[in-house]
């Protein structure tokens, strides 16, 4: 058997690889509706023909559609079979039995909807019919298989001596509705942000040991006990959450779908349900008890902007006042704010109530989805069902990862779900570099009073005296900190910049979790240029700025020139004199016009609109072996936006750093290329020469550091600014 | 449009057969109100519209008709008897149909009918499907299976006759040749709870069908109300908690007029119209998608709502003759899920609280 399983031969193709099973539509919907294939009594195998149709009943009931359904065995677990052959019934498995033909053969147990692979009816019309009905139903979707109109023949007839007894392997267990559609509704409903899509795909693997982190992580952490798990009586809930999310899933899962109980009853159940868990929060379980009634009579409506008082609370509330999945669907259009621990244990919550069975083939996912959920519903129920092999399916933990604009889920190496990522996911995975998006999470974060703002006082060269009876000091390590114990006053000058800025990682985290319309981000500025390097906005960087002749040419006046040794490097000042101790432009060292190479260079800067506003003041620094020069950004006070940096001799990296979030990236200013500082890139960037003896010679990749150093010798950098001169205003 | 799911309607005999019963033939079905004729004619129509194009759907209400429309989406047409019956005699014969020269809508059909055979005119489309049967004249049908359609569906409902001329059962076979009925028997579309409330008032001929429907758990309910702003705040905090479709039946228009107002100044973006019969304004509404409906108890029927408010119940009980009892019959089966009782700001009479049914059916405040 295992001979020929590697390549199709033509053994294979004379094989008929298919079970066949002729009923009617009313049968066929109960299955489609189900997932499974059920034995017409329960317990006993299920008689389905072996490249024939074995016919369920003898007579067609009139009006009803004969059909026949087909089933793929190369999609079915090689279980142990008993075969009808020549008159006697044999063991077997389906593997075997598979290669025989008109054959009868008992199946121990279920057969999934995912093998059906054909349909065929006799006539054109009951094609059309078969078709229409199915749309009548909204839990019904024919399966994309070919639907043959053909008059059969080719049925066989159950035999008159009953199969042997066999080991019922494939047995639907009770919770196993439940689950399926608790399941199918987590994933149609999962926040499409990266770390719910970590949570959610944690909760269904099988170890679980990062979900109590990933769900903490996103303020839920009742998420760390999944609908799916069974949870053994002993589990202790931390909070009133944790207890009424597993009042809710023992209720909810209790209540079998089709008759309902009075919503109020359902309520106080889980209410009792929960102290059974902790009857020390009776106060505040009652209290929810009541808010819910006063919800389920509309003297008033869910409170959703008080949701962090009670987030599980508010799921079920969602649940019970539209139960139906495709009422509990509107919530979504109606409220795009919900918060999407609210939102998500909700739906999951309604998957549960409603089971599979109700769900509406919108929820139910692709056809990929609708087989590895199924299987694995099953070995979420059951110990025994988890260890049967299904082909293709190799019990792997599911994951998530980003294609384009989707995230794609993945189970046992198939991708079985797309999801678009949504305004939510869109912030989340944004880029906070950009100057646009970072000023328009400040204004989302304001609008919708999301606790992520700070004052942020920027003070250049300044004292600032202060007074009262406070303990003042500065904390410098680590996250350096000004300490105020007690009460200060500070007298900021009047030219102290307060700016409202967002906390980041903050703003994210309150992205991934608070309540709130959120607008997509806005679109990244794309760079105009190609020479803008990416993750450090403000930075533009053009390669061979210079040609060859011309840096040889400067190179020579250069060295003409006159070098002050008052560093340790040498440096030649042009236009104006910096004075480095008092760090600012001495206003009174105006040393004349740019010499004519520095001026050539600095229009050609403002031409290209590399800058602003032509340079006035040329540095030029001298780097030799393993000089460099500390973080630094260069003063605001002295110089206006826009400085370039121009290198000659040797291509050194430098090193930027963002002064806030400790962000780093290096840029390699190659020989003859221009780098230009605006904006972000100037003012909240750091920028340094490393001190050290080599560089790495090949062209640096981020992804994959060259080992190959090579000596450093001598680079020369000219730094174009222009002073702010007060003297002009 | 809500779509059963299959599990609901698994074990409904009589509507499967309907569904199942194949395309090329005609069908006769009758049932009572809430059987689901009026989905099942839109099903037919829609399955042999997949096969065949230019099937039509014929209705005799006007709001009925944009109900139809709406769940056939526009892929079907759909028309009145009057307003069909008008333009396919002008396609046929060049002409306006002879009429009575009093209502302009009251046809000569013998007239009509020797017109058309003088004309040798032929059935035209593969498939007609006509709800409210009861309602059109006898010799539409005739008109009808001879020159529209060969193969006819119809639906109808003797006892819901809105006028006393309608057209028998007996009438309708004799016309179209079509053989005996089959029977709906259920109720689909009412909760058990709200149909019982119902039939506290019901006084047709026959007695109230059989409700198939499970259990809501949740019984209709009196609310008395301060007035008309509390009202409204009560309708707001429903239709926000639970959305779906909400109808609000009043007695008196300016009443409807000042609770459509408020209610939409309440609840911004969401469907809040006014329907009443002489408006003729069906076609400006979607009764299918979410929102709030108000109607007057005269234009109510044919509708159903997930939620039903009847509102001035002060007006309505206790109910003094069959024809008012008949009214809160009809009102209170539009609720398919849940039903609101509204009074106030007065109490009700004694004869009206001893005319509504026990807590056990109507829970009081």
């Amino acid at each position: 058997m295992t001979s020929h399983a590697e390549s199709p031969s033509l053994f294979d193709c004379l094989k008929p690889c298919w079970l066949g099973l002729s009923t009617d539509n009313r049968r066929l919907f109960d299955v489609l509706q189900d997932g499974w294939l059920r034995p017409l009594r329960a317990g006993s195998g299920l008689l389905v023909g072996v490249g024939a149709y074995a016919r369920e009943k003898d007579t067609v009931q009139i009006g009803r559609i004969p059909v026949r359904i087909k089933l793929n065995v190369a999609k079915l677990p090689d279980l142990e079979v008993a075969v009808f052959r020549r008159g006697e019934w044999m063991r077997s498995t389906l593997q075997q039995a598979g290669t025989s033909d008109m054959a009868l053969l008992a199946w121990p147990g279920v057969l999934p909807t995912f093998a059906i692979s054909e349909l065929t009816v006799s006539t054109e019309e009951e094609r059309a019919r078969l078709i229409g009905l199915a749309r009548h139903f909204s839990n019904i979707k024919i399966p994309e298989v070919p639907i043959v109109v053909r008059v059969g023949d080719d049925e066989v007839r159950m035999p008159a001596i009953a199969p042997p007894e066999t080991v019922y392997k494939l047995a639907i267990p009770p919770d196993e509705d439940a689950i399926h559609g608790a399941m199918n509704m987590a994933f149609w409903a999962v926040p499409r942000i990266d770390p719910w899509l970590a949570v959610l795909t944690e909760s269904l693997s099988s170890d679980r040991t990062r979900l109590p982190e990933l769900a903490d992580g996103v303020d839920a952490s009742w998420w760390q006990f999944p609908p799916w798990v069974q949870f053994s009586s002993e589990t202790k809930p931390a909070d009133l959450q944790e207890c009424l999310w597993l009042a809710a899933i023992k209720v909810f899962r209790a209540h079998p779908s089709g008759h309902r109980v009075r919503a109020r009853e359902l309520v106080s159940e889980i209410t009792n349900a929960a102290l059974r868990y902790d009857s020390s929060a009776s106060d505040k379980t009652a209290a929810w008890l009541q808010s819910t009634h006063r919800i389920l009579r509309a003297e008033s409506t869910i409170e959703f902007d008080r949701w962090r008082s009670c987030p599980v609370g508010m799921a079920i509330q969602l649940v019970l006042t539209r139960p139906e999945p495709a009422a509990f669907k509107t919530w979504f259009k109606d409220r795009p704010d919900l918060p999407p621990a609210v939102a998500w244990s909700a739906a999951v919550l309604c998957g549960l109530y409603n089971g599979y069975k109700r769900l509406d083939t919108e929820f139910r996912g692709e056809p990929l989805q609708r087989e590895v959920v199924a299987i694995r519903t099953l070995g979420a129920c059951s110990e025994t069902l988890r260890d049967i092999r299904w082909p293709g399916h190799v019990d792997d933990k599911p994951s998530w990862r980003k294609v384009d604009s989707d995230f794609v889920l993945s189970w046992d190496g198939i991708d079985f779900a797309r999801k678009q990522v949504r305004e939510r996911g869109q912030w989340y995975a944004a880029n906070f570099e950009d100057m646009g998006i970072r000023r328009e999470a400040g204004t989302v974060a304001k609008k919708l009073g999301w606790p992520c703002l700070t004052r942020e006082i920027t003070l250049t060269d300044a004292r600032v005296p202060f007074s009262g009876w406070g303990d003042v000091s500065v904390y410098k390590r680590g996250n350096p900190k000004l300490i105020v114990r007690g009460k200060s006053h500070f007298q900021l000058p009047a030219d102290a910049e307060v700016e409202e800025v967002v906390n980041i990682g903050s703003f994210r985290r309150l992205i991934a979790t608070e309540f709130g319309r959120v607008p997509a981000p806005p679109a990244p500025q794309i760079p105009d240029k190609s020479d803008e390097p990416a993750g450090i906005p403000g930075l533009r960087y053009v390669l061979n700025f210079l040609s060859e002749g011309e840096e040889m040419e400067i190179m020579k006046e250069i060295d003409k020139g006159a070098w002050s040794e008052e560093l340790q490097r040498r440096v030649q000042h042009y236009g104006w004199r910096y004075d480095y101790k008092a760090r600012q432009v001495d206003p009174a060292m105006r040393l004349g016009p740019l010499p004519p190479w520095a001026d050539s260079v600095a229009r050609r800067l403002v031409e290209r609109g590399l800058v602003p506003n032509l340079p006035d003041q040329v540095i030029v620094n001298e780097y030799v072996g393993n000089q460099g020069i500390a973080p630094h950004v260069d003063s605001k006070s002295s110089f206006e936006d826009g400085i370039a940096m121009v290198s000659l001799l040797e291509s050194w990296e430098m090193v930027f750093r963002e002064r806030r979030d400790k962000r780093k990236q290096n840029q390699k200013l190659e020989r003859r290329s221009a780098a230009i500082i605006n904006g972000e890139a100037r003012y909240l960037w750091t920028h340094e020469i490393p001190r050290r003896k080599t560089e790495p010679s090949v062209e640096s990749d981020r992804k994959k550091p060259s080992r190959v150093r090579r000596e450093r010798k001598r680079r020369i950098s000219l730094t174009f600014r222009k002073v702010i001169d007060d003297r002009e205003s | 449009m809500r779509l059963p799911t299959w599990e609901e309607l698994a074990s409904v005999e009589e509507q499967l057969n309907v569904l199942e019963c194949p395309l090329d033939q005609s069908l006769f079905v009758v049932g009572p109100p809430g059987s689901g004729k009026t989905v099942l004619a839109v099903r037919r129509a829609q399955m042999v519209a997949e096969a065949q194009p230019d099937v039509l759907v014929v209705t005799y209400n006007r709001m009925l008709r944009r109900l139809v429309a709406l769940m056939i989406d526009g892929s079907i047409e759909a028309q009145t008897m009057q307003r069909f019956v008008w333009y396919d005699y002008y396609d046929r014969i060049g002409e306006w149909p002879p009429c009575d020269t009093r209502d302009s809508f009251a046809y000569i059909w013998p007239t009509m009918m020797a017109r058309m055979k003088r004309g040798q005119i032929r059935p035209n489309r593969p498939h007609l499907v006509v709800d409210e049967g009861q309602d059109l004249p006898p010799e539409f049908f005739e008109y009808a299976s001879r020159y529209v359609a060969r193969t006819m569906t119809v639906f109808a409902d003797e006892d819901q006759a809105l006028k006393r001329e309608c057209t028998t059962l007996e009438q309708i076979k004799q016309a179209t040749g079509l053989d005996d009925p089959a029977m709906l028997s259920q109720n689909h579309r009412n909760t058990p709870e709200v149909s019982r409330l119902a039939e506290h008032f019901h006084s047709g001929r026959l007695p109230a069908a059989a409700v198939h429907r499970p259990t809501s758990g949740e019984l209709p309910r009196l609310i008395w109300s301060e007035n008309i702003k509390s009202t409204m705040t009560t309708i707001s905090n429903w239709y926000q908690n639970t959305g779906g479709s909400i109808g609000i039946i009043i007695d008196r228009n300016n009443m409807g007029q000042a609770l459509r107002d408020g209610l939409t100044h309440r609840l911004p973006g969401v469907r809040v119209d006014i329907y009443t019969h002489n408006q003729q304004n069906e076609d400006t509404i979607n009764v299918l998608k979410d929102g709030i409906t108000v109607v007057n108890k005269g234009s109510a029927k044919g509708l159903e709502f997930a939620t039903v408010f009847i509102v001035e119940l002060d007006q309505f009980v206790p109910c003094t003759n069959d024809m008012e009892r008949r009214a809160m019959y009809m009102m209170c089966t539009r609720a398919r899920d849940n039903l609101f009782l509204v009074y106030g700001p007065g109490d009700l009479t004694t004869m009206a609280v001893a005319a509504l049914p026990g807590t056990d059916v109507l829970e009081r405040p």
